[in-house]
């Protein structure tokens, strides 16, 4: 009798330490899952380059994308201090220069998507195939914004629209007037000089190559929106990156920034 | 049946039983008892009968004793019955356009009504006994001298005016009954509650005989329409059709504007007969007026097809509404929310960024006075908006007052207040914490924790928004699922607080995988007084745009369709509303008309007048009081003779100066109502009768109608006591229990 009262006992709590389990695995099951973590803000505006391939064409071996290349050109003091720029001047919200790394972005990429401003520099040497220009054209339709520097010349002004014609074969590049609103958004824009590259200010000149006259041409949507703001004949990179730096003119660069600010202000609410 | 009775059926109906011999009844059922246990005692003495042999003698017996003995306590029946030729019976004859109706062969419903009523011999046999007056009715009811004076008439049906009208000679003549001969096609809005309430206190009985058939085979009918009254120019609109069918499977809807069609589209209707209810979308078009038609394509066999048309009168507002954006920071929502509402020229977006910590950046602004600082400078200039809204904008960047005129925009200009997400949208800019956080649709954080931050969510539309205008993007229902199911997300949230009890949520923030997935309010909403509020949780839905290919359109049609919800309610300063555009077989149309200031409050002293001009030439004009109540309100009554388009002008003068005018346009139409419901509505000529005390009879059963009459409890009425005891029936059953006994007896040898 007393092995079958130690069995029933053992029975017993062996079925109250199952039912006990399945209880607490129940609860696990059922516990509300609470709200998924919310993360600090993204910063509105973050400056990205355009990662693209040197052309091979103009002889400059076809290296690029982030294996490094023409894009790469004053990177990533130039998008540093425009940004301190950016942040100091302007209620935009940014990335921290001093914290965040710089973003590049390949023009296959589909998060490009992600990034409504883009910059490329030293575009009289990039080459965009044409999937890449096909991507690029429907990133601009599509409410994105593109602002191209630091090319100089006859020879780079073929070199860029060798890709832009793949890009918008049916656009035309032109002119921005005077009195374009992307001149106007804070400041009125309407002194505009060369911005030379520092190498050439070190020479004595304001241009390289024959790009002597400075150009601020675009591309334009079907709405009179401008899509591509091009800086051909000009280093705004340059003048950015070298703010620091004691021969570069400051004239230069604060201009250099009210062209920068200017276009990301328009890019933001055109 | 009365043979055996002796008396009407109607008075055993009518009637109460009593015994007329005063003896106790208690009496009665002791004798009753007594009786049954001798029986019983005297079966068991019979042994050799088997139980059941003695328990049916028993039952027989007893049965006998009992009646006997119910018979000597001399059963009566108490009855009120009409004293002859002293009371009225009123006969009223539905003589309204739907009575017109008959099929190849046979009379219209109305001659069948009447051909009843004589064929039957019930008309006679009333008359013979109580006065008859006969009456017809249509939008009103006239006396006839006989039933060869009706007209064949074609105006509404109005069965509570015209029973009002007929009870009311009561008061001067004694009336037993009212008989009532129509379809029920109640089209008058004259036989609400309070009309049967008032009906059945008359004490009245109504007896209905109801006429036409209760189902039209393969009829289409299109019921109802409902479209706005007024629309912004190139505005999508809605029309709610609501299709009664008789197992059709669908119907195409088409949507005309005089004679052009602007719309087309085929509805589903369920394979049981029955009403289904769709919706057809049609663009508003340029400002003026469309004059609507709205048609059923005629079904397969159908011989009815006058009821598959309806009208409809809108105004289309030139107008572009107002929106007022303000924004803190330089945001990508703000440039993406512009452009999908730049092709839209019935809006006017007028917005104002702060790019620099000084300096705001105004676009879409007439002059450079307009927004001079970045936010509206006085009570007037931002009641000149239809809408707000504000974005990534701490509380504290407006002033005092500027804070009191937005709630006041809301409350008393009718205006939309708009709160976007962001670092210093909704509670983490203190807005949880100024006068206008008490008209929003949540209770807004005001902790110290961000309520702003990134969360990848994925907007999904409530039943709410299924509804609702917002959230179309595609016609049809599954469609338009998918529509939003294929949405590229949202990659930041803002938690609202605790939604208020008159918030509405038309979208959700889903976030989580599936077990865990969790939903968040995304738009919310909220009435308040004259206006409305709406909280958007997110500030990234321009990633719709970046991320679809550019001819979709989601993206755009999301925040035009949101900019025209937030917009169009907002009432304009001067206005003149009818209480509907079409008026069927009514001749004054009713309106109001609306005189406000700058800042909407009510103008003292001012003349308001109206004018209504027909398309036909004729003129109509009318000076309107005030509603006394000094809220700027006026209502007119317009006369609208003839049938026809109408044009109405309301003219406000403050003494000499014209402070403006307001236009809309109304129809009348005639000999139309009645073609729809043209069907016997049994129900409703069941109920009549129902809360009177009287009867629904067919056309093949009125024989009786003249009995119940007789026993009618209204008019000039006598009590009578009708003997039971001599009915033929109680004779017979004595005779039957007696000789059931006799026969069972006999069979089994126990006489």
């Amino acid at each position: 009798m007393g092995l079958r009262v130690r069995q029933v006992r053992q029975l017993l709590g062996l079925a109250t330490a199952t039912a006990l389990c399945a209880l607490l695995s129940g609860a696990h099951a059922a516990a509300p899952v609470g709200p998924p973590a919310l993360g600090p803000p993204q910063p509105e505006f973050r400056f990205a380059r355009l990662a693209y391939n040197d052309s091979a064409a103009l002889g400059f071996g076809g290296r690029g994308g982030f294996g490094g290349g023409s894009w790469t050109t004053d990177a990533p003091e130039a998008e540093q201090h425009l940004l301190g720029g950016i942040r100091r001047l302007t209620r935009i919200s940014t990335l921290d220069p001093d914290r965040d790394q710089f973003i590049a972005i390949a023009p296959s990429d589909d998060d490009i998507y992600d990034y409504p401003f883009i910059y490329a520099v030293e575009v009289g040497r990039w080459y965009l195939s044409d999937e890449e220009a096909a991507k690029l054209r429907d990133y601009l339709l599509r409410g994105g914004f593109l602002m191209v520097d630091d090319f100089h010349g006859s020879l780079q002004w073929e070199g860029f629209m060798e890709s832009m014609r793949r890009v918008f074969p049916d656009r035309d590049v032109v002119e921005i007037p005077d009195n374009h609103e992307v001149f106007h958004v804070v400041w009125d824009l309407d002194h505009k000089v060369q911005i030379p590259g520092v190498y050439a200010l070190m020479s004595g000149r304001t241009y390289e190559q024959d790009g002597v006259e400075p150009h601020w041409r675009g591309v334009f949507d079907d709405h009179g929106r401008l899509m591509v703001a091009i800086n051909f004949n000009m280093d705004l990179g340059d003048a950015w990156e070298h703010a620091d730096t004691p021969e570069y003119p400051q004239p230069l660069t604060a201009l250099a920034y009210r062209f920068g600010i200017s276009y990301a202000l328009y890019a933001m609410s055109h | 049946m009365e043979f055996l009775l002796g008396h009407s059926i109607w008075a055993f109906r009518s009637g109460e039983l009593a015994f007329a011999r005063g003896w106790p009844i208690w009496l009665l059922v002791a004798l009753v008892v007594a009786g049954l246990v001798a029986i019983v005692v005297t079966l068991l003495r019979r042994p050799e009968l088997r139980p059941w042999q003695r328990g049916i003698l028993g039952l027989l017996q007893f049965a006998f004793l009992a009646l006997l003995l119910v018979l000597l306590w001399r059963p009566v029946l108490n009855v009120e019955r009409i004293r002859d030729r002293e009371n009225v019976v009123a006969v009223v004859i539905d003589d309204s356009g739907s009575m017109n109706a008959r099929t190849a062969d046979t009379p219209s419903w109305r001659d069948q009504g009447v051909l009843a009523l004589q064929g039957s011999g019930a008309l006679e046999r009333i008359g013979a006994s109580s006065e008859l007056r006969l009456f017809s009715f249509n939008d009103r009811a006239q006396s006839l001298e006989s039933l060869e004076d009706l007209g064949g008439g074609n105006g509404a049906t109005r069965i509570g005016d015209a029973l009002a009208t007929v009870t009311q000679m009561a008061a001067s003549v004694p009336m037993a009954a009212v008989v009532l001969v129509s379809d029920g096609a109640e089209n008058g809005n004259s036989l609400d509650e309070a009309a049967l309430s008032r009906l059945a206190a008359t004490g009245i009985p109504v007896h209905t005989i109801g006429v036409g058939p209760e189902q039209l085979d393969n009829d289409l009918e299109l019921e109802q329409l409902q479209v706005p009254d007024s629309a912004v120019a190139n505005e999508m609109l809605r029309a709610v059709v609501s299709v009664r069918h008789q197992g059709q499977r669908s119907t195409r809807v088409r949507v005309y504007d005089g004679d052009k069609l602007i719309a087309s589209q085929e509805i589903p209707l369920g394979e049981k007969p029955g009403l289904t209810t769709a919706s057809v979308e049609f663009p508003a078009g340029e400002a003026g007026m469309r004059d609507l038609r709205v048609t059923l394509d005629t079904a397969r066999n159908e011989t009815h097809d006058a009821n598959n048309t309806r009208r409809a009168v809108l105004d289309v507002d030139g107008r572009p509404r107002n929106v007022l954006y303000v924004e803190g920071e330089p945001r990508w929502e703000y440039k993406f929310m512009r452009r999908a509402a730049d092709d839209d020229r019935s809006l006017r977006v007028v917005s104002s960024m702060r790019a620099t910590p000084n300096r705001f950046y105004r676009q879409g602004v007439k002059n450079g006075d307009e927004l001079k600082d970045g936010l509206p400078a006085s009570e007037a200039e931002l009641f000149s908006f239809d809408a707000v809204i504000l974005g990534s904008i701490e509380a504290a960047a407006l002033s005092h007052d500027q804070h009191e005129w937005l709630k006041s925009f809301v409350d008393r200009r009718g205006g939309s207040l708009m709160l976007l997400a962001g670092r210093d949208g909704m509670g983490d800019g203190g807005w949880g914490r100024v006068p206008v956080a008490q008209i929003l649709p949540a209770r807004l954080p005001a902790g110290p924790q961000p309520g702003y931050g990134t969360r990848t969510t994925r907007a999904r539309l409530t039943e709410y928004g299924k509804e609702s205008a917002i959230g179309r993007l595609d016609a049809d229902p599954a469609k338009n699922q998918k529509a939003w199911e294929g949405l590229p997300s949202l990659t930041d949230f803002q938690n609202i607080g605790a939604l208020r009890p008159g918030a509405v949520v038309l979208l959700e923030a889903v976030s989580g995988q599936a077990e865990g997935q969790r939903a968040d309010p995304l738009l919310v909403t909220q009435r308040y007084g004259r206006g409305s509020t709406w909280l958007l949780a997110t500030a990234t839905t321009w990633r719709w745009q970046m991320r679809l290919p550019v001819e979709d359109q989601r993206h755009e049609l999301f925040w035009r369709q949101l900019l025209h919800a937030l917009t169009t309610p907002a009432p304009e300063r001067l206005s003149l509303m009818p209480d509907h555009s079409v008026y069927s077989d009514e001749s004054t149309a009713t309106l109001e008309a609306q005189v406000l200031d700058e800042s909407f409050k009510p103008v003292p002293g001012v003349a308001v007048s109206v004018t209504a001009t027909a398309d036909t030439g004729g003129v109509a004009a009318s000076t309107i009081e005030p509603s006394g109540r000094d809220d700027g309100r006026y209502r007119v009554a317009v006369q609208a003779p003839a049938a026809g388009l109408y044009r109405v002008v309301m003219t406000a003068k403050a003494g000499e100066r014209t402070l403006g005018e307001a236009v809309t346009h109304l129809r009348r139409e005639d000999g139309v109502r009645e073609q729809f419901g043209a069907y016997q509505h049994r129900p409703m000529l069941e109920r009549i009768a129902r809360e009177t005390g009287g009867r629904y009879w067919k056309l093949d059963d009125l024989a009786d109608l003249p009995d119940a009459i007789r026993y009618s409890r209204a008019g000039m009425v006598e009590r009578q006591t009708l003997d039971l005891w001599n009915m033929p029936l109680v004779f017979l059953l004595l005779v039957l229990l007696k000789g059931s006994e006799w026969l069972l007896r006999r069979r089994w040898r126990r006489l």
